[in-house]
């Protein structure tokens, strides 16, 4: 147990010191940081800069204002008339964004629009001020009641409803709890293979094992870097609670951060810590059983196949089947078979399709199949690490009969 | 005996790695481990450290069980291995913890034989930026640092430049001086000879030499006789039948162990003018071609 605690002390240690670490945590510090600024980023993105200029050749008995155009959407210059081909020049000058000419013709009023790149913001917000101005002179000449013309131009009121008992942005906060799943596995999974690899090749594990049993050896290394990677994913999560609650960032409503904010609760955070942890136990069993069977890292992307072909299975499962039905008979399936029930549980708690007694039993598979896996990789393991060149197959088989 | 192999068995497959081997060992003695690559050394070695299990027989120390549970054991392995992104000190530091040290005492100790083997530098140096001679070194501290009463090295010298090997050298010296039990493979028979009180010979699993290092040269039927001469006495050495080797002005006669050598020796000296004589036991890298059939 001494032992046990020195190596995952160590590796722990080790793995939180390396470059790579350290990146990836700069890194999903500033991914939660460009998650709450995205609503900001993207009103600076979108919203027309002041120095978009546009000009309207008015043709029409319609009166516009400049002023009240320019509070709308960039700076504009309305005039009766103007050579077509001299606005055309300004724009590739640069002079002009762009420019419209609205006509009289039979029975319509056209606007005809000259833009290199049509901004619809800009189109929709002129047509709408248009129309605005039309009816505003139909209701001036045939006397009508402004109050009429006021009911009758109240928008309709339009909201998405979730068919479940969450938060309608749900789908993308599942994509993102699948993504971060799925890496997560994927990296340090790869972690605890490529670390026995390397010992192997480097010959440090004729060292080690003179000095510490296998079984906890390995278990120190799998612990070890699931720590690490599970401080990461604290700090990922602490970071986005950090900026919920400094309030510097605009959150709007309706905005995936607010659904982000208002499905990720405490409870859910903690079954989040709780299955991504499960999924990388019984994801990192195999990849140490991998690593242990391989002499040096250069053969682990062939040799960890298998895994990543389950793993990739898994993903697509979840995809096509669970996220689009969370109460179906796939989702139900996949909630009790090891490699998909992570997710797919993770999943249902989102939707709220789930009882605690389904949680409880998946989560007993779950561990039940972890413990299959360690007695596996025991019998694997300690005979692997003495191999100098790769297991095969067979000698696999022999190692557990 | 305090520490004793007996009639150790271990077979892979069909084939016998090690054959019913059994060898005996003092309390503060060394033991050259002798044998040709695949002779069952290495299989011997893991068995004792419990790396794999022994089909049969039994390792012994003072009468308990040969284990890390009942002794101190220091390894250094033939394929050399540390973590080459961990800075020195900490990997020694880790590695006499994981021997049982508290973090405080490993550091001094690491830090005292870094001293000693003047590598004090290259502390807070990752292992992978210092030459290979340092690393041998780093490599026998961690094998050491726990002040382990039975100590296992193989092959401790590979590679190393003069002035290294001699402070590696110095350093198994003091070892032996401690009184330090040693199990010492090398295939370099001169150092074997040097450091080695008794030693044991493996091929194909068998063991065919443990003994004395002194009691197995005077096995042998015969030994040597060094004589040096400016006279060119070839003829009359081939006259008497001798069996011999010339190099430069010494001749080496190979005489029966029985034969009256101070007779053989004024006979000699009586027709041509020695300047020096000295008797020879055969050498041990002679002794393990011929028992093992090439080096």
């Amino acid at each position: 147990m001494r032992n046990f605690s020195i190596v995952f002390n160590n590796v722990f240690k080790e793995a939180v010191k390396t470059k790579a670490y350290l990146y990836m945590t700069i890194g999903l510090v500033g991914l939660s940081l460009l998650l709450f600024a995205s609503p900001f980023i993207m009103k600076v993105f979108t919203s027309n800069s002041p120095d978009e200029t546009y000009k309207i050749v008015n043709q029409t008995s319609l009166e516009l204002s400049e002023k009240e155009l320019t509070g709308l959407a960039g700076s504009w210059t309305i005039v009766e008339n103007a050579n077509i081909e001299d606005l055309k020049e300004d724009i590739k000058t640069k002079e002009l964004t762009g420019f419209f000419v609205l006509e009289d013709q039979t029975n319509v009023m056209q606007l005809n629009i000259y833009m290199p790149k049509v901004n619809n913001e800009v189109l929709l917000t002129l047509e709408s001020y248009i129309k605005q101005k039309k009816v505003a002179s139909i209701v001036a000449k045939q006397s009508i009641d402004t109050g009429v013309v006021q009911e009758l131009n109240t928008p309709l009121q339009s909201s998405v409803q979730s068919l479940y008992e969450t938060e309608p942005n749900a789908l993308f906060i599942i994509y993102g709890l699948i993504t971060i799943m799925f890496f997560s596995i994927s990296i340090y999974g790869n972690n605890v293979a490529t670390a026995i690899a390397s010992e192997k090749s480097s010959r440090v594990m004729e060292v080690m094992i003179t000095k510490v049993a296998p079984v906890p050896m390995m278990y120190g290394k799998i612990l070890g870097i699931g720590l690490a990677s599970l401080t990461q994913l604290f700090i990922f999560m602490g970071a986005l609670l950090l900026w919920a609650n400094v309030g510097i960032f605009e959150v709007p409503e309706g905005s995936f951060v607010q659904a982000v904010m208002e499905t990720i609760t405490w409870g859910t955070a903690g079954y989040i810590l709780i299955f991504c942890t499960i999924g990388y136990f019984i994801y990192a069993t195999l990849y140490a059983i991998v690593g242990s069977m391989i002499s040096r890292p250069d053969d682990l992307a062939s040799a960890s196949m298998p895994i990543m072909i389950i793993l990739m299975a898994s993903l697509v499962v979840e995809m096509l089947f669970v996220v689009d039905s969370p109460e179906g008979t796939m989702t139900n399936i996949t909630s009790y078979i090891p490699f998909t029930a992570p997710t797919s549980v993770l999943i249902r708690i989102v939707y709220n399709t789930i009882s605690p007694i389904e949680i409880a039993v998946s989560l007993l598979v779950m561990i039940s199949f972890i413990a299959l896996f360690a007695a596996v990789a025991a019998k694997i393991y300690p005979k692997g690490v003495l191999k100098s060149d790769s297991l095969t197959f067979k000698q696999l088989i022999q190692f557990n009969r | 005996m305090t520490f004793k192999i007996e009639n150790l068995n271990k077979s892979f497959g069909d084939k016998k790695a090690v054959n019913n081997i059994s060898i005996r060992l003092e309390e503060g003695q060394i033991l050259g481990m002798l044998g040709r690559n695949g002779a069952g050394k290495t299989t011997t070695i893991r068995m004792m450290l419990e790396l794999i299990p022994k089909d049969s027989g039994q390792i012994l120390w003072k009468g308990k069980p040969f284990s890390k549970k009942n002794l101190k054991i220091g390894y250094l392995p033939e394929e050399r291995g540390l973590y080459a992104k961990m800075n020195v000190l900490d990997q020694i530091i880790y590695f006499g913890m994981l021997e049982g040290m508290d973090k405080k005492e490993a550091k001094r100790e690491a830090l005292k034989w870094l001293e000693k083997l003047e590598i004090s530098y290259a502390a807070k140096k990752r292992t992978e930026q210092l030459s290979k001679g340092n690393q041998q070194k780093v490599q026998l501290i961690t094998a050491i640092i726990h002040d382990p009463e039975f100590i296992i090295l193989d092959e401790p010298f590979s590679g190393l430049d003069p002035v290294n090997a001699d402070m590696l050298k110095s350093v198994v010296k003091e070892l032996i001086a401690q009184k330090k039990t040693i199990i010492f493979c090398s295939h370099q028979m001169d150092q074997v000879e040097s450091f080695c009180n008794q030693i044991c010979i493996l091929k194909d699993g068998d063991l065919i030499v443990s003994d004395q290092l002194s009691a197995v040269k005077k096995s042998y039927d015969y030994r040597y006789l060094e004589l040096d001469t400016t006279a060119n006495i070839k003829d009359y050495l081939a006259l008497k039948q001798y069996k011999f080797t010339q190099e430069n002005n010494r001749y080496k006669l190979r005489i029966p162990r029985n034969d009256k050598i101070h007779q053989t020796i004024r006979e000699i000296d009586e027709k041509f003018d020695l300047q020096g004589v000295s008797l020879k036991e055969p050498s041990l890298h002679e002794i393990f071609i011929e028992r093992t059939g090439g080096a």
